[in-house]
């Protein structure tokens, strides 16, 4: 027989710290938690639950009492922690002492860590066994297959989880089954045992599963791909179209670009030295010409004045020098005569003022005037032979004349030297530029070239930007169609196996279902004995004689003479004496495992409680009952009394502000 | 112990191969699919439990 020998708790709901050793004798399996309503009962039994079956044991725990932040696994344990560790970095842990189990002395601790925030992280939680009095720490593989491993070895050593709902439970579960007619309560647990709960999870889960993979395969299917199919296809045909434009506009520019290129380095090559010293020779052939022109003016010059007056001979300049001097001196003379006129006119008015001249005395005094005040000059010439001249060019020409006189033929000399030299000097530039300019009509010609090079790649090149413009556009367009067909692809040739699975998926889903529908009725049938044994010892009225459980499911009660006792009497408890009786029967014929009951017996009249307790009592393990004060009486203690190993007293108090729960033996004659 | 669970004991074990071969299915993938399905319990999101799925029945696609 197993026993659970002691629970250790820390920071377990009301129990901050908590060593609670079970009552155990060898000839008394019964071991009694008295406790009010809050103390602490139903906190064992959590422990238990959880404490042997981690996340699989909360489907233990009582669902009424576990509100919504409680429904996942989690959830549950981050409510679970003790009021002083709870929003902030604690650990929690449950520890459950077995004896006689097939290893002996059998510990299992789990432990739950949980953050700052109170948070308990998925799978943040220990697990450690101990085996045996030496308390051997068992192995255990790492995460992948720890989970898988600690239910295996629970199972093994311990009580399968299947059938914990039979061993571990409260007065609600109780209720729940009994609240359903027998065939129901029979199936129910007998899906229960089999472990048709998880197969049938496992059914909805594959059909689910079925359903998804379908509804994400149904994206990929024909239609939709062949419309984008051709959507693509004709985005992809102008796409090549305009590739290949701008390939061939590609094809026609490198030619042309390599000339260009081939121009521009030829005319760069003719240019780069001769252009300057060109230029150079252009200004110094200008520069030339100007000296060539200025030289000729005055060989002109020379040529047609001086010339005439060198070759007439000194005493001839002589002579035009004189007559020029003796012009100039007239000139002078008669410029003094118009000022001695109007003196004169002054004078006869001055002395006609005096009294009247006579005519005669008149031009005496005329001819005095003009003998005293216009008489010709020394050397004056007597008439003007070259009055066009004025007084200043009539001293150049007397002066010019003068000059020429020594230096008119040798000058003229010097400057048709001059003017041979210069233009001597300017055929000698003008063949420099002849042969530079020979090279310029080259550069010229390829530049004409070049033009008319550029011009073509200018517009080839704004086709093939305007191209290429296009292009990237259709690209852009394109791109998001094509990713969409890509995936679209993926998911068309990866939704043949998908669907597959779903198919096959289903088929598991079916086969299990079959499993199930196949295998329950001998089940059904197998439990007849053992709840037939089970009812009549819960049931006072003793009417029934077999209870008849049909492969389909179908119960009967029947009495000795065949009948169903339900056409004949129906009690308000039966269904709950039927449950009990029901939960008793798979007990007994499982692992010899302890049973912890939580309260169940409220509903029961005192007779049927007795029977009840000494049922279970009499199962040959040991039963942890979990009862309010006012739940028994003495009397019902009393029918098992020679089976009770000893009583403990749970007690909740506050300290520190905090409710605490303690665990106290009971001492013989202690009142509950 | 007679109350095994359905896929651990003798009778269902039976029928499950028994009920695997019309349809050419895997025993062993179908004990596999259950138990993907049981590690998922009690979890508030049933993280990957499809893509395990995915996982095991690949394993089932005829080669």
């Amino acid at each position: 027989m197993i026993r659970l020998t002691s629970i250790r708790l820390r920071n377990w709901k009301a129990y901050a710290d908590a060593v609670i050793d079970l009552p155990v004798a060898d000839t008394r399996n019964v071991a009694v938690f008295w406790g009010d309503n809050g103390a602490g009962k139903t906190s064992l039994l959590e422990a238990a639950a959880l404490g042997l079956y981690g996340r699989d044991g909360v489907n233990l725990v009582s669902r009424a009492r576990r509100s919504r932040a409680e429904a996942s696994y989690d959830g549950f344990l981050e409510r679970a922690v003790h009021a002083g560790a709870r929003g902030r970095e604690a650990t929690m842990s449950v520890e459950l002492v077995f004896d006689g189990t097939d290893l002996g002395r059998l510990s299992l601790q789990r432990v739950w860590y949980f953050s700052g925030a109170g948070r308990h992280l998925r799978d943040d939680e220990d697990i450690r066994i101990r085996e045996g009095e030496d308390e051997f720490l068992a192995p255990i593989p790492g995460d992948a297959q720890r989970e898988a491993f600690i239910r295996d070895y629970v199972a093994e050593h311990l009580l399968p989880p299947n059938l914990a709902p039979f061993f571990i439970f409260d007065g609600e579960h109780v209720d729940r089954l009994a609240g359903q007619d027998l065939e129901a309560q029979v199936r129910t647990a007998v899906d229960t045992v089999l472990g048709a709960p998880l197969l049938r999870q496992a059914i909805v889960d594959l059909r689910s599963y079925a359903r998804e993979r379908r509804r994400d395969s149904r994206e990929a299917n024909g239609d939709v791909l062949g419309d984008l199919r051709i959507q693509v296809s004709s985005l992809e045909a102008r796409e090549d179209a305009l590739e290949a434009e701008v390939e061939a506009t590609n094809t026609e520019l490198t030619p042309l670009r390599k000339a260009r290129d081939d121009l521009v380095r030829r005319i760069g090559n003719l240019h780069g030295d001769s252009y300057a010293s060109f230029k150079g020779l252009f200004e110094a052939r200008e520069a030339e010409a100007r000296s060539r022109s200025a030289q000729q003016e005055e060989l002109r010059q020379a040529l047609s004045v001086d010339l005439a007056f060198a070759l007439c001979g000194e005493p001839l300049r002589q002579r035009a020098i004189r007559q020029l001097g003796a012009e100039g001196l007239r000139a002078q003379w008669e410029a003094g005569l118009k000022t001695s006129a109007a003196k004169y006119e002054a004078f006869l008015a001055l002395v006609e003022a005096r009294g009247p001249i006579p005519a005669d005395q008149r031009s005496s005094l005329q001819a005095a005037w003009d003998a005293v005040w216009s008489q010709a000059p020394e050397g004056c010439s007597d008439e003007r032979r070259h009055s066009h001249l004025g007084e200043a060019d009539r001293h150049l020409v007397i002066r010019h004349l003068e000059q020429v006189s020594h230096k008119a033929g040798a000058r003229i000399a010097e400057l048709a030297r001059d003017v041979q030299a210069t233009d001597a000097a300017i055929q000698d530039l003008e063949d420099q530029i002849s042969r530079q300019r020979g090279l310029d009509e080259q550069a010229q010609t390829l530049a004409d070239d070049l033009r008319r090079v550029q011009e073509a790649t200018s517009g080839l090149e704004a086709k093939h930007r305007t191209d290429v413009h296009k292009l990237d556009a259709l690209r852009m367009e394109l791109l998001p169609h094509k990713q969409e067909l890509s995936r679209l692809i993926q998911r068309h040739a990866a939704a043949a196996p998908i669907l597959r699975r779903a198919d096959r998926a289903e088929t598991y889903a079916a086969m299990l279902e079959d499993v199930i529908e196949s295998t329950t009725p001998g089940h059904l049938a197998a439990l007849s004995a053992d709840i037939t044994k089970a009812y009549r010892a819960l049931a006072h009225k003793d009417l029934v004689e077999t209870v008849r459980i049909s492969p389909t499911g179908d119960v009967a009660l029947l009495d000795a003479a065949g009948r169903d006792v339900r056409d004949l009497d129906t009690s308000a408890g039966e269904n709950q004496i039927f449950a009990l009786a029901l939960m008793a029967a798979i007990a007994d014929a499982s692992a010899p495992f302890p049973i912890v009951m939580d309260t169940p017996l409220a509903r029961l009249d005192p007779q049927h409680r007795r029977n009840v307790l000494q049922h279970f009592a009499g199962l040959g393990r040991q039963l942890v009952l979990l009862a309010h004060p006012a739940e028994l009486t003495a009397e019902d203690l009393a029918a098992i009394q020679t089976d009770i190993s000893g009583q403990v007293r749970i007690r909740n108090r506050t300290v520190a502000g905090e409710g605490v729960s303690r665990a106290e033996p009971l001492e013989v004659g202690d009142g509950a | 112990m007679r109350h095994r669970p359905l896929l651990e004991s003798e009778a269902g074990r039976a029928a499950l191969d028994g009920l695997c071969k019309p349809d050419g299915l895997s025993p062993e993938i179908a004990i596999q699919l259950v138990a993907a399905v049981q590690s998922q319990i009690g979890r508030a999101r049933r993280h990957g439990l499809f893509d395990r799925l995915d996982e095991i029945l690949a394993k089932d696609e005829p080669a």
